[in-house]
């Protein structure tokens, strides 16, 4: 549709807000029954666009059918009710005329919560959790994992060549498994749930290297065959003192024993080599008497707000909180508006058409946007090398850029402005074309000063679009993980103090408080950014209610 | 401008005279002399903006692969990082470079498009929730995102058992995983920019007949296409150099993009700086159509509405 | 969203700079061919998270996947089975994920110091080497492989640092610091080089390069070792008479500028390979690239400091592991004890990275291939593995920021190396 159109568009008064598009209004024209066709409103939309809307519609409840079917197949009823969710809201808003805002929302906002709602409601429920390393898995299964580590093989017993085999007949891939065993010597044995037997020379048949190929009344499973057995992984020979014959592989076993058994009754383990016994405590088994290791394996569980008392308490956090936060603040405040400044600057700069091969300069501006951070943030910080990097050379300084506790914040907040200006001009330049010339023009009539022009008409103007993208910019600097921890990993450290860095901001202390330990602890990650993101969220808010763009939301 | 010559006469109340709206547009001859100060002062500004990655390029071309940075020139030239980079038949680099331009080209497409869909919805509508939603979408933008990845690897390996075609290891989910912050991250600049195309121009249109899709797709998405195509290089440079999602969803060499395959070759391996020439030389070469991208918008980025105004 | 990539990247950053300070290979640009897919095996980079219709599924390295291609072809033609080798970017981050979920490998293809975590998790299984088989490798890469006196896999390499000299500068090699000091000092001083040595310190310290100088004393090192051997979370030994005794030594260095922290890993290399500095510690990783730039190099033990003993480098033993739910287990075990320790396996491993073989034929024969190979080994004589204890994870921070404040004269060496003990142990204490 031309916008030519428009033109010659009676000034009819329309009795419509924007708000409410489908209204009456729409209705009055279509009444009218325009000429040729040629300005069907949509409610007249020709067949070809109703077919096709409800064609896509159509595609859309199958697939999501499709869908329900497979998760009905494995028993998913949480998914069921979600597709069944998905698919009444796809007919509700596309399928009927109410709801115009949603046609436009709804894919963005399945979408956002599938893939940004949900990890944080996943970031929620961990933070009431001990999830981390060494607390991954089960009770049941740290349990079983301990006692099938502890299978040691008993010394100086012989090794065995082995074939699996199944009474003939039976099949192979549920019969009962018999272990048709070479000692060292070449005697064949036979073993079986109850223990070992001989196994008459005579009645088998055996390849070069002793194992047994065929045995009268036996059938010989394959390596495909053994491999599909899951239950021989589990499977011993029981031969003296609780040890047993067990699969190494294919073709080999030996005698091994647990050292470790569970009592179910008083909830223990109970280590027989070192007679130790093992509580659990903390999810974690820890030895009774308290002299010895834990066993590396605990369990996952459920620990209540004790993430979040945590972090209150902690003598670490409180005593590093507030200088972490001022310089967190610092950071991000000055990281916005250098960047934001020097991008602005740059955008209005090329913003003259005049300006011959403003799209080059344009183009090579953006290159320290398009190169991964991960290589220019290693070349900013091997510049501020103090001996061997070219800042210090080229300005014939010796000043020890990342060792200073100051000279590192400066050499950060230098680093990030190159790193951020460019994404700042890219939307500045953007932003400036929705300034009208006519605006302009009126301010140049009016003889106001290329300076004055910008303060008081380019500026405000250019802030009600960028706004909230320097709320936006000013959020993502607060939890500026990468350039913090590529350039200086939260350090200089003052004081012997690993534990709070010069330039550390509260997600790189709260990253080494959460990840120091022992193991890793995902619970606690997952609380200090539920922190974080209240203490952000509530800045932003406060910084949102002051800006213009706020007002125009009114 | 040109692009939209229908534009101009238009009659709506911000409208300009024609010859005053097209002037800055054209570059008049002996002009430099007006502006000679601005290519000083642009110059001085690449400047800054290169020099780093000087060192980036030498660092590329020098044989043995290390950064020095306390020169600017390498004192060793030759090309065998790039040669090793396309050799390389265990790190396909070519590969990567298009599985890269295939993802990141079609996430930003369909990441721009459901941002200038919500745009204009917030901007154009009025409804509940328009205000705390605007918010929340800002708000959800501020999660520090540790354990994010976490959760999306868990659930689409569940979407991967059910549809296939969309789960673990496929670029088709990949995208999609990336178009769950395509509303948030973009709406606002989107929304900002919608909001100074004047309302006059949808009324007369809804007058004529014409429905609101029709307003949207016709007439309103060409309005804003300064911002779009902001909104498309923004997006795209993202989802370029993208790797840690991308690492977690594509396992096999062939499918992984350029992040991942830089990132991979820079840490991985276990020593950053065994491929480091070769890694350089890569980070280069991939930064290359970002740039053209962005020199080959210039006309739509200036292009879209020159005459429209500020409510 | 681009923004909140890097910040969640660099989390796994952490990780992945944590374990570079054991990390590194040596391939010489071995460009592995296309993988031919033979007949029972699929090629190697067609197969998505977990091939469900191969029997076997390995995950490796991008260096180390062809060659393992290779032997998992002829073993599954042996078995009538298709096996299949993928690469993994980084195989210890997505060997735990994907096996959370049941998507994971059966065997994987990675260094000894994972050990702890993959057992914290249940991830993977023992293997159970014979005796008489295990006594074909080097003690202490079999050491290396166990966890609590299990075995956990089967190893194919050892690494570790060395004194790489530049032979135009330094034609002999010194073994006592004071002469490699010396001899640098004089070479700096008439202007033949920059530096007298080169060692990775930077601004937060490198505890992998810090151990050598704590080990050279009696009773120095970071944990002590029970009764069988193996390191004793509970007994920090950071600040033990032996250990204050290295640190000392790390501050006289760092008064005498032979080591910096102004060097770090992203200048080390490109310095020495300046062709001005006469010393570096290193491992094989370096030799790459120093050959690239025509230097001419030479391997010798790290030298002794006075006082003590021979500077005692960490071993870095590279493996292979059997998944604790591994879909094919029987497989998985008869693939990685009967295949891994053949002797053309563990060559045609050494050939992909240089790294000298675990297995005492292949070492010998790799030395009459590349005499770098006994050089690095016998540089390594002595040396303890890594520890592969989860409570090393609380080590490497503290630990390396003390010796960087000691090495900058920013701290005296027994308070500094106290109060990282008393961090170190604060952190284990926390589990």
């Amino acid at each position: 549709m031309s916008l030519k159109k428009f033109q010659g568009t009676p000034e009819v008064q329309h009795p419509d807000s924007p708000d409410n598009p489908d209204r009456p209004g729409d209705r009055v024209v279509r009444s009218k029954g325009e000429p040729g066709g040629r300005r069907r409103s949509s409610a007249a939309s020709p067949l070809w666009l109703v077919v096709t809307k409800w064609l896509l519609i159509g595609t859309v409840l199958v697939v999501l059918a499709f869908v329900v079917q497979k998760l009905i197949e494995q028993g998913s009823w949480v998914g069921v009710v979600i597709a069944a969710f998905v698919a009444m809201c796809v007919l509700a808003v596309y399928g009927t005329r109410h709801a115009v805002p949603l046609k436009y929302l709804l894919p963005g906002l399945l979408l956002l919560v599938a893939l940004q709602i949900w990890p944080i409601a996943y970031t929620v429920g961990t933070s009431f959790t001990n999830l981390g390393d060494g607390h991954l898995i089960s009770k049941q299964e740290s349990i079983d994992s301990i006692i099938a580590n502890s299978v040691r093989e008993v010394p100086n017993a012989p090794r065995y060549l082995l074939s699996v085999a199944v009474k003939d007949g039976a099949d192979p891939a549920t019969g009962e498994a018999f272990y048709l065993l070479t000692e060292p010597s070449g005697k064949p044995l036979l073993g079986d749930k109850a223990g070992l037997a001989d196994l008459p020379a005579a009645s088998v048949e055996k390849a070069g290297n002793g194992r047994i190929t065929k045995a009268a009344g036996y059938q010989i499973l394959t390596a495909i065959q053994v491999n599909a057995r899951k239950d021989l992984n589990e499977f011993a020979v029981p031969t003296a003192e609780g040890a047993g014959i067990k699969r190494v592989g294919l073709a080999e076993a030996f005698q091994g024993k647990a050292n470790v058994s569970y009592d179910k009754a008083s909830d223990t383990l109970l280590d027989s080599a070192t007679r130790k016994t093992y509580i659990p405590r903390k999810a974690s088994w820890v030895p009774k008497d308290g002299q010895g290791d834990t066993f590396p394996q605990g369990w996952k569980e459920n620990v209540g707000f004790k993430n979040f008392s945590n972090v209150l308490t902690n003598e670490t956090l409180r005593s590093g909180f507030l200088k972490i936060f001022a310089w967190n603040m610092v950071f991000a405040v000055v990281s916005v508006l250098s960047t934001f400044v020097l991008g602005m600057l740059l955008a209005l700069l090329l913003n003259d058409a005049r300006l011959r091969g403003r799209a080059l300069y344009r183009s090579m501006l953006i290159l320290p946007y398009a190169l991964p951070i991960f290589v220019t943030a290693l070349v900013w910080s091997s510049m501020f090398n103090q001996d061997y990097g070219l800042i210090n050379k080229l300005l014939h300084l010796n000043i020890d850029w990342l060792g200073d506790p100051w000279a590192a914040k400066a050499a950060i907040l230098i680093t990030n402005l190159w790193l951020g200006f460019p994404y700042m001009f890219i939307v500045c330049t953007g932003a400036l074309q929705s300034i009208p010339g006519d605006v302009l023009e009126a301010a140049k009539i009016d003889g106001a000063s290329a300076l004055r022009t910008m303060r008081s008409v380019i500026i405000p103007l250019l802030l009600v679009a960028v706004g909230p993208l320097l709320i936006a910019s000013f959020a993502f600097n607060f939890n500026n993980f990468g350039l913090i921890f590529l350039m200086t990993g939260g350090g200089p450290f003052q004081d012997s103090n690993f534990s709070v860095g010069s330039s550390d901001l509260l997600i790189t202390y709260a990253y080494r408080l959460a990840f120091s330990g022992v193991s890793p602890n995902y619970g606690l990650a997952a609380t200090v950014s539920l922190f974080i993101f209240f203490i952000v969220g509530l800045m932003s808010y406060e910084g949102f209610r002051r800006t213009k763009s706020l007002e125009e939301v009114n | 401008m040109s692009t939209f010559p229908d534009a101009v006469p238009l009659a709506v109340p911000h409208s300009v005279d024609k010859a005053e709206s097209a002037q800055p547009v054209r570059p008049r001859p002996g002009s430099f002399r007006r502006v000679w100060w601005r290519h000083g002062l642009a110059i001085l500004a690449l400047v800054w903006s290169l020099f780093p990655i000087v060192f980036i390029i030498s660092a590329a071309l020098n044989p043995s692969g290390t950064m020095n940075t306390a020169e600017l020139f390498p004192n060793n030239i030759s090309m065998t990082n790039y040669d090793a980079l396309f050799s390389d038949t265990a790190r396909p680099y070519l590969s990567w470079y298009k599985n890269s331009m295939i993802i990141a080209g079609s996430g930003s497409l369909a990441s721009v498009f459901i941002g200038a869909c919500a745009a204009y919805a917030f901007s154009r509508m009025r409804f509940t929730g328009r205000r705390p939603g605007l918010f929340a979408l800002l708000l959800l933008q501020m999660f520090p995102a540790l354990l994010a990845f976490v959760a999306l690897y868990v659930t689409f390996v569940r979407v991967g058992n059910i549809l296939p075609a969309i789960g673990i290891n496929t670029s088709a989910g990949l995208i999609l995983a990336y178009l769950g912050g395509a509303m948030g991250a973009n709406v606002w600049l989107l929304k900002g920019y919608f909001d100074t195309v004047p309302r006059e121009l949808d009324e007369a249109a809804k007058v004529d007949g014409a429905s609101h899709a029709r307003i949207f797709f016709t007439m309103t998405l060409r309005l804003v296409m300064p911002i779009l195509v902001t909104v498309f290089m923004l997006s795209f440079v993202g989802l370029f150099g993208e790797f840690l999602l991308a690492s977690i969803f594509l396992r096999d060499v062939d499918s992984q993009t350029l992040g991942v395959g830089l990132w991979s070759m820079m840490n991985v391996t276990g020593d950053r700086n065994k491929y480091f020439g070769q890694f350089c030389a890569g980070a280069m070469l991939a930064s290359l159509p970002v740039v053209l991208l962005y020199l080959g918008f210039q006309k739509q980025l200036v292009g879209g509405l020159t005459q429209g105004s500020v409510k | 969203m681009h923004k909140r990539a890097i910040g969640a990247a660099a989390v796994t950053g952490i990780a992945a700079l944590l374990m570079s300070a054991c990390g590194g290979s040596t391939t010489v640009a071995a460009k592995p061919s296309t993988t031919e897919a033979a007949v029972p095996a699929a090629a190697s980079t067609k197969a998505p998270v977990r091939d469900a219709a191969a029997d076997l599924v390995i995950w490796a390295d991008v260096d180390r996947t062809p060659i393992i291609q290779k032997y998992a072809d002829e073993f599954g033609k042996e078995n009538g089975i298709k096996v299949v080798v993928q690469v993994a970017t980084d195989v210890r981050p997505q060997f735990k994920d994907a096996t959370k979920v049941g998507k994971g490998p059966d065997v994987i293809v990675g260094a000894h110091d994972w050990l702890g975590e993959l057992v914290q998790n249940n991830t993977v299984s023992p293997v159970n080497l014979a005796a008489a088989d295990a006594a074909k490798f080097a003690p202490q890469a079999i050491a290396a492989t166990k966890f609590n006196g299990q075995s956990y896999g089967v190893p194919y390499a050892v690494e570790n640092i060395a004194l790489v000299r530049n032979t135009a500068l330094a034609p002999t090699a010194p073994t006592k610091m004071s002469d490699l000091v010396s001899q640098g000092q004089a070479l700096v001083k008439s202007g033949k080089a920059t530096n007298i040595l080169l060692q990775e310190v930077s601004k937060t310290g490198n505890a992998f390069y810090t151990y050598p100088y704590l080990a050279a004393f009696a009773g120095g090192g970071i944990f002590a070792t029970k009764a069988n051997g193996d390191y004793d979370a509970s007994k920090v030994i950071v600040n033990s008479v032996g250990s204050v005794k290295g640190a000392t030594e790390l501050a006289a260095l760092g008064k005498s500028k032979a080591l910096s922290t102004n060097v770090d890993s992203t200048n080390a290399d490109a310095l020495f390979d300046a062709g001005k500095v006469p010393f570096y510690f290193t491992g094989p990783w370096s030799i790459d690239k120093a050959k690239k730039a025509n230097i001419k190099y030479a391997i010798s033990p790290l030298p002794s400091l006075a006082g003590g003993g021979k500077m005692q480098p960490f071993l870095g033993v590279q493996m292979f592991y059997v998944s604790a739910k591994a879909k094919n287990a029987a497989f998985a075990q008869e693939f990685v004890t009967k295949y891994v320790p053949r002797e053309d396996v563990q060559m045609s491993l050494f050939a992909a990275g240089h790294r000298p073989p675990a297995l005492t034929s292949a070492y010998v024969k790799a030395t009459t291939a590349d005499p770098d190979v006994k050089a690095w080994f016998d540089a390594g004589k002595g040396g303890q593995a890594m520890p592969n204890i989860p409570a090393m994870n609380s080590v490497w921070g503290p630990l390396g920021q003390a010796s960087a404040d000691v090495i900058a004269g920013k701290a005296l060496p027994q308070a500094r190396f106290d109060a990282a003990q008393k961090e170190i142990a604060a952190n284990i204490a926390k589990g």
